[in-house]
């Protein structure tokens, strides 16, 4: 994949794009010897073992010098960008700083290297910090018990959906087979439920883009088990009735959940447990100090209220005269991993919180809102956006006007990457047409805010002079946009080279 | 107190100046008012926080009271294993490039990525003989349970049967996720560690959607497939195999015993035994199947210049598009965890990794060799080929032997009884990896005896 800029540069376009690195296969050559385990010889091993058990030739896996692969490595990293490297603005995602101390945490033996079936005896600190990690996610909550097990918030959303049914199913309501959600709600809410057995009904919202009180009351009934609500929801608004829907639920004998993704915007400021909330994930890779990894890991801890913490996933943590174990209570909606919980992930999020207390929490929040509010001031104008007033830690703007010039949203985001930073979140959420959605987040300082805003409003400004100039982009990138349809058609999911 | 925030005071005013607001808590004027749930939490269990220092020391702190494997030698494995892991790989997998970005939904600013990922695939098809794998599932169990679901949309059939030769905590996983489903879960019983064919052929029928087999079994045998790829899809049902990719390196991979669809536990792959996780969810599959699994897939394609590069594609069938009619939820993956496995398997490639593998069963042999040679001790399953793991039974209780190497400094095979019931009382699950050292073994070998002999 070298050849390609040359091409290019023929072209007399893209000059400026740095050069593509080869994959592992095309770099391999047979016979290179790479690290040198432990271990002993396979072809005497191979001898002692039925040949029908045996695979048939080794696995075909590149073979390169240990400095071959680092430099692959190094130089693939040049090619993507992460929020060590760009202002990340991607609205839902809260890509913000995660501080570098947590990192060593995860690399103190104790933890790293603690087998999770070791008897509870050997692993007491281990208890004892998770223990103290559910508490202090029940103080933010305002929630009586908490389970750290779901490795993601769609796991989250899942565990919660399963104590819902067991719930239920408990006190044999066997009629309740449908939850709510909102059309403004994560793709995962709806994917959640349906896994969980349940069919959906979606909430229409209202014109300023909140749950509409009416279309809410009509989809209540006696078959619903549980409304799936996102505080504040993805137009970074709070609920302006939201003490009204959740009257409204709960006189309905259903549960409420909470998508807890957008914590960031009210940690220690206000607690989803005190407005009525039964159900809470929050996701600690936005949060809580677990940087995204491209994907993940994450953890995605769920609260509960009182009535429902019998029905929590297994194992449980439990402290008994000073000793912590682990236990699997009778009604627990079972295991949903093999093992106690994403520890690794969680013990970040306690570092974080022990770090900044219940104060600096709090002022991470502030500032989240403080960062928002400024750039939406900033940007007031510059494109319509959807919502009035104060917005919570993020905010969506809509680049409908531009659709008649054949420009979309996404057009915006390549430019954006062009200027020197990640994009917002494109097209989501679904109820705003050709929307952008921005997160700026805390830790980004005044200055970089002022020169996105200021970018920004330039960007729009050539997308109403040179519409076609936005087709264009990316320039700068290591890649123009690549051909998705092609992509879809015969995918090539493998390096053809391995086989 | 930090908190990360890079603002000065004055900054802080003329941000707020120019939104029109006077003070911080201003910005709060938009939550409603709320008064506290009785009995939760007080906020004030958060602390008033600590610096970087005084932190670190408070984790070590903790820390010290855990008996990881710096302070007891692992012998145990039973889904979470302890291998060697290349230097290379910390140093690379903590870029920030890699460690700090988001899925790559933007392809042009996440190229390398997207190349991991891409042969991150690549690596796991090719150790698991399949055609196809996805960017990453949680862990082991929930790829499985995943796996399941695949199989009954696709069949549109409600039993499944599971093999007894699957990690009974897996197996309950696989039964919480089909909790809301209505779905009937068979076993299909071990005779002397591997799956007999006369109890197979009677458990399949036209209105089976799977069989899971495992390699090698949670009991450390390996079982014997044969045949059963083709009766399965005689009736119509799915083959899928539970791997660990480590023994993969030696032991006949899911593609040659004919499944259709393949996943695993990625931790054995290199990663820490991390306390319980995060771990790593293998997927792999037959290209036919290639729109019903769930997770990302990373495509080679060529950008608008013909230039060839990746991008995340057949994205209609993820939640983000498809909603409550997605092939499953999972949004947030393991992406950071498959890339560092991909890191371990490039710096080891084909040769490493099959001299480690052999290295594993070489050393729970020696094991099992010197232990069975302890009057009392027996191998449970002597005839049946067995990879790094092994059942062991004697008459004392397999916990209180636990109990007395773990006071001495070694993590001996896992007791069977609380996991499996009273039958399998005295019994107990060891495992020898590639990194254990003669020295270690003489030392776990002679503890067992010393504890026998107090007897």
């Amino acid at each position: 994949m070298t050849q390609a800029t040359s091409s290019n540069e023929s072209r007399g376009m893209a000059m400026e794009r740095p050069p593509m690195e080869p994959t592992l296969w095309e770099k391999s050559r047979r016979g290179t010897k790479g690290v040198y385990p432990p271990g002993a010889d396979p072809h005497l091993v191979k001898a002692k073992i039925p040949e029908s058990l045996l695979r048939s030739g080794a696995p075909a896996l590149p073979e390169l010098s240990e400095l071959e692969v680092v430099r692959h490595f190094t130089r693939i990293s040049h090619l993507s960008r992460g929020v060590d490297t760009h202002f990340y603005p991607l609205g839902s995602c809260t890509m913000k700083y995660n501080p570098k101390v947590m990192d060593r945490i995860t690399e103190i033996p104790g933890f790293r290297d603690l087998h999770p079936r070791m008897d509870a005896e050997g692993m007491q600190g281990l208890l004892e910090a998770l223990a103290l990690c559910e508490e202090s996610l029940a103080a933010l909550m305002g929630m009586d018990a908490v389970t750290l097990a779901p490795a993601a918030g769609a796991h989250g959303e899942l565990a919660g959906i399963l104590i819902a049914r067991q719930y239920f199913a408990a006190k044999n309501d066997s009629g309740r087979t449908e939850i709510l959600i909102p059309d403004s709600a994560h793709g995962t809410n709806p994917a959640s439920a349906a896994m969980g057995g349940f069919s959906v009904r979606v909430v229409a919202s209202g014109s300023d883009g909140g749950v509409d009180l009416a279309s809410l009351r009509e989809a209540l009934s006696n078959r619903t088990a549980m409304v799936m609500m996102t505080v504040p929801n993805t137009l970074g608004l709070f609920e302006k009735n939201i003490k009204e829907m959740i009257a409204l639920v709960r006189s309905a004998g259903a549960l409420l959940y909470m998508d807890g993704a957008n914590f960031n915007a009210f940690m220690g400021v206000l607690r989803p447990g005190d407005l009525g909330f039964d159900i809470v994930h929050i996701n600690t890779h936005k949060t809580l100090a677990t940087p995204h990894g491209g994907g993940g890991p994450g953890s995605g801890p769920v609260g509960v209220t009182r009535e429902l913490a019998p029905f929590l996933p297994s194992p449980r943590i439990i402290k008994e005269g000073g000793r912590f174990r682990l236990d699997n209570p009778k009604e627990s909606i079972g295991p949903l991993r093999s093992f106690i919980g994403s520890s690794l992930v969680l013990l970040r999020a306690l570092g974080y919180m022990r770090m900044l207390g219940r104060e600096g929490l709090r002022a991470v929040s502030l500032y989240a809102l403080l960062n928002a509010n400024y750039l939406r001031a900033l940007l007031e104008g510059v494109l319509p956006r959807k919502g009035e007033g104060l917005c919570a830690h993020e905010f969506v703007l809509s680049a409908r006007e531009f659709s008649a010039m054949g420009l979309h949203a996404s057009d915006f985001a390549k430019e954006i990457l062009d200027a020197g930073y990640y994009a917002p979140t494109v097209s989501f959420p679904l109820i705003v047409p050709e929307a952008l959605m921005i997160e700026p987040t805390e830790t980004e300082s005044k200055e970089t805010l002022d020169r996105f805003a200021r970018d920004f409003r330039e960007i729009c400004e050539r997308a109403r002079q040179s519409p076609e100039a936005l087709k264009g982009a990316p320039r700068r990138t290591p890649v123009s946009r690549p051909d998705e349809v092609n992509a879809a058609r015969d995918p090539v999911l493998t390096d053809p080279r391995s086989l | 107190m930090a908190g990360f925030i890079p603002h000065t005071p004055e900054e802080t005013s003329a941000m707020l100046a120019r939104i029109g607001l006077n003070a911080l808590e201003d910005l709060l004027s938009q939550f409603p008012s709320t008064t506290p749930r009785p009995g939760v939490p007080d906020l004030g269990v958060l602390g008033e926080g600590m610096d970087e220092r005084a932190l670190l020391r408070w984790f070590a702190k903790l820390a010290e009271k855990n008996k990881d494997a710096t302070r007891a030698v692992v012998f145990r494995g039973a889904g979470a294993y302890e291998h060697f892991t290349p230097s290379a790989t910390g140093a690379l997998i903590s870029r920030g490039e890699f460690l700090t970005s988001y899925t790559p939904y933007q392809p042009e600013a996440s190229q390398g990525l997207l190349q991991a990922i891409f042969e991150f695939q690549t690596a796991i098809s090719r150790l698991y003989g399949m055609d196809l794998s996805n960017a990453s599932l949680y862990d082991g169990a929930t790829a499985l349970a995943e796996a399941v679901l695949v199989a009954i949309r696709e069949t549109g059939r409600t039993r499944i049967l599971l093999s007894e030769g699957l990690d009974p905590s897996v197996r309950e996983v696989v039964h919480t996720y089909l909790e809301g489903l209505s779905i009937k879960i068979d076993l299909l019983p071990l005779t002397e560690g591997q799956s007999g064919p006369d109890a197979f052929r009677k458990s399949v029928g036209g209105d089976l959607a799977c069989f899971v087999g495992a390699i090698p079994t949670f009991f450390g045998t390996i079982d014997d497939f044969s045949g059963m790829a083709d009766h399965l899809h005689e009736n119509g049902a799915l083959f899928i195999l539970h791997a660990n990719p480590h023994a993969l390196a030696l032991l006949r991979t899911p593609g040659e015993w004919g499944a259709d669809i393949a996943t695993g536990e990625g931790q054995p792959l290199g990663l820490p035994l991390s306390a319980g996780g995060p771990y790593l969810g293998l997927m792999t599959a037959r290209k036919k199947y290639v729109r019903r699994i769930p997770g990302r897939l990373a495509g080679l394609t060529k950008d608008a210049e013909g230039r060839p590069c990746f991008v995340l594609t057949l994205q209609a069938r993820e939640q983000h598009i498809r909603r409550e009619k997605a092939n499953s939820n999972i949004c947030s993956n393991e992406t950071l965890l498959g890339i560092a496995s991909l890191m371990n398997m490039a710096l080891l490639g084909p040769e490493g990794l099959s001299r480690a593998a052999a290295g594993s069963w070489s050393n729970a042999h020696e094991l099992e060799r010197r232990l069975t040679s302890i009057p009392g001790v027996r191998n449970v399953y002597p005839a049946t080929p067995f990879f790094h793991e092994f059942v062991l039974e004697m008459k004392p209780s397999a916990q209180s032997l636990s109990q007395f190497l773990l006071e001495r400094g070694v993590l001996g095979g896992l007791p069977l009884e609380s996991l499996l019931g009273p039958a399998w009382a005295g019994r107990s699950l060891w495992c020898a990896t590639e990194v254990r050292t003669e020295d270690e073994i003489e030392k776990a070998v002679g503890l067992v005896r010393e504890f026998l002999g107090q007897r």
